[in-house]
């Protein structure tokens, strides 16, 4: 027996399909993890984030004090006193996104680096939110021999707008 | 062209005597830009200076400092008065912005008609230069540590 007849004879047409269907699946497979790969990276940010804030609060604070006898607070240091900041879904979803490419540059960071790097990666209008959150005072110019590069501004926290 | 009332308001020219002013407003052209839009580039053969009417441009240097310019009148692209006539950063818009346009080569013929004109638009380009230095020097201490001042 030879030829096509010796390959049905063989189970080799079964063979074949099959042998296709799995390394077919299998690409299907790594492509579709690939392409999800930024989504995943960033909700496993978001989770981590999540996770330090949580830690961060579980301490309890010290027991109440009745309002008579509360020391008066003392007045706000406008550089150094910690602030929060309210940002709307989109803008905080590219604020955290910066944070996560700064993150890659260090402590300080280029401007135009940055924008470089978001761009690369289709994240929306990252001229506009860059400029955001410059004026929201989250990221500040460094002085001196540093100006012209920027960090995230110490003390100031991010929440959601509500 | 654009009104020399407008051109008038522009803090870049508040000292600039009106004759002088309206000599530039003939010269100048209002030019939008969109959001992410870039006006020039670094290293590019620099034709024309701004002055920004409205809006934020990002100047990003080679050396990897950058300069949010937002105030109105302020100066970008003064390259294109100074030799070797090749723009030294990147504008580039992180909102619409508006900007008045000045060609360089319409400046040079008003300065070679005008010589004071052309001393006090030196002087403040010269302030300009002088002001942006620091951005132009490369980084000395590398590597994204602490280093703050």
């Amino acid at each position: 027996m030879r030829g096509l007849s010796a390959i049905a004879a063989a189970n080799g047409w079964f063979i074949t399909f099959t042998g296709l269907a799995i390394v077919f699946t299998g690409l299907a497979v790594l492509a579709g993890f690939i392409a999800s790969l930024e989504k995943l990276l960033s909700l496993w940010e978001r989770g981590a984030a999540w996770l330090k804030r949580l830690l961060t609060r579980q301490p309890p604070g010290p027991a109440p004090i009745p309002l008579a006898q509360e020391s008066p607070a003392p007045m706000p240091q406008e550089s150094f006193s910690p602030r929060a900041v309210s940002l709307s879904g989109e803008t905080l979803e590219v604020y955290q996104y910066f944070q996560w490419l700064t993150r890659r540059q260090g402590d300080v960071f280029s401007l135009s680096r940055l924008l470089e790097q978001a761009e690369k990666r289709g994240i929306p209008r990252p001229h506009f939110h860059l400029n955001e959150l410059l004026l929201l005072g989250l990221i500040e110019e460094l002085q001196g021999e540093d100006c012209g590069f920027y960090r995230w501004t110490p003390g100031v926290t991010v929440q959601p707008e509500e | 062209m654009v009104e020399a009332s407008e051109l008038r308001q522009s803090p870049f020219l508040a000292d600039v005597p009106d004759g002088d002013v309206q000599r530039l407003a003939e010269l100048a052209v209002l030019v939008h830009f969109r959001e992410s839009e870039m006006i020039f580039q670094a290293g590019t053969p620099a034709k024309n200076l701004y002055l920004l009417k409205s809006g934020s441009v990002l100047l990003s240097f080679p050396t990897g400092r950058s300069l949010v310019l937002r105030q109105p009148g302020q100066a970008l692209g003064w390259s294109s008065l100074v030799s070797p006539f090749h723009y030294t950063a990147t504008a580039v818009c992180l909102t619409d912005s508006v900007l008045y346009q000045f060609s360089n080569a319409e400046l040079f013929s008003l300065f070679r008609m005008d010589s004071g004109l052309a001393t006090r638009i030196t002087a403040k380009i010269e302030s300009v230069i002088r002001e942006r230095k620091p951005y132009r020097m490369p980084r000395t201490s590398q590597g994204g540590g602490e280093s703050r001042s």
